[in-house]
């Protein structure tokens, strides 16, 4: 008989072969769907990490557009109060710069990690705009007159 | 010629070499040579021409990542150090500027004379 061909232990072993890819197949196809699904978390993830940068970005931005406008009428008030930004600046910038060097920062996605680096480098960018602006214009202020070139120290 | 710094140059300075990034040597070194001859290849003196202001040098601390930027005055001959930080930083400025190019600075024959590449 043909049953007898396919022995109850053959029947069986072809079974477990078949379950066996079928496990296989199916871990795989869950194994992508998890992926997907820490993907999709690592985006919300990184959405809520996004958005302050964006926001620190935008405040750094309209900052020096103040500084452009405004300061310097007063060199002894205004250069206090632009140092203290300068200080206040200079302090996220190491922080930013910080982030960007971080390995682990690496252990993203790839897409993820480029957005995340582009949105930090932007920021640090303008971080490093605006302190220079500032240091610029204390100079220029400081240069363009005798009484306050005397507000500088000595090099 | 006379050559001045900022406060906030200088306190930049001082978190520099609290982060042991120059030492006050590196600097002291640096100082002397652009007082005695500020063109010395040493320092690398080179002249930012900006949109902004025209009269802006960069020098480089001898051996170092560190930058510096310079805002000069020909008549009378005046220099205020306004900036220093890493090359990073610095690129980041020349940068941002579109039409900055480098050319290097002579006041004695106040304007540019050779120009080398960014």
């Amino acid at each position: 008989m043909i049953c007898n061909a396919f022995s109850y232990e053959t029947q069986s072993n072809v079974m477990q072969e078949l379950f066996l890819s079928l496990t296989k197949s199916v871990k795989k196809a869950m194994s992508a769907y998890t992926q997907e699904f820490l993907l999709e978390k690592i985006e919300v993830k990184t959405f809520k990490l996004l958005i302050p940068i964006y926001m620190a970005t935008s405040e750094v931005k309209s900052f020096r557009d103040m500084i452009a406008v405004y300061y310097i009428n007063d060199i002894d008030v205004d250069s206090r109060v632009l140092n203290y930004f300068y200080e206040r600046l200079e302090e996220s910038k190491d922080k930013v710069e910080l982030l960007l060097d971080k390995e682990e920062f690496y252990k993203f996605s790839p897409i993820i990690a480029d957005r995340l680096r582009i949105s930090l480098e932007e920021l640090y960018n303008e971080l490093v705009n605006v302190s220079f602006d500032i240091s610029l214009k204390i100079g220029e202020y400081c240069i363009g007159s005798e009484s306050n070139y005397n507000f500088l120290e000595k090099a | 010629m006379e050559v001045k710094a900022t406060i906030i140059f200088l306190k930049k300075l001082d978190v520099l070499v609290k982060k042991e990034i120059i030492s006050y040597a590196q600097y002291r070194h640096l100082r002397c040579i652009y007082k005695k001859e500020p063109l010395n290849h040493k320092i690398r003196p080179h002249k930012i021409q900006c949109n902004k202001n025209d009269n802006i040098i960069s020098l480089s601390i001898p051996n170092t990542q560190i930058r510096l930027l310079v805002l000069i005055l020909c008549k009378p001959k005046k220099a205020i150090f306004v900036w220093i930080g890493k090359h990073r930083e610095y690129e980041t400025i020349i940068k941002d500027s579109r039409n900055c190019k480098k050319i290097t600075f002579n006041c004695d024959k106040s304007e540019a004379n050779n120009i080398t590449s960014a």
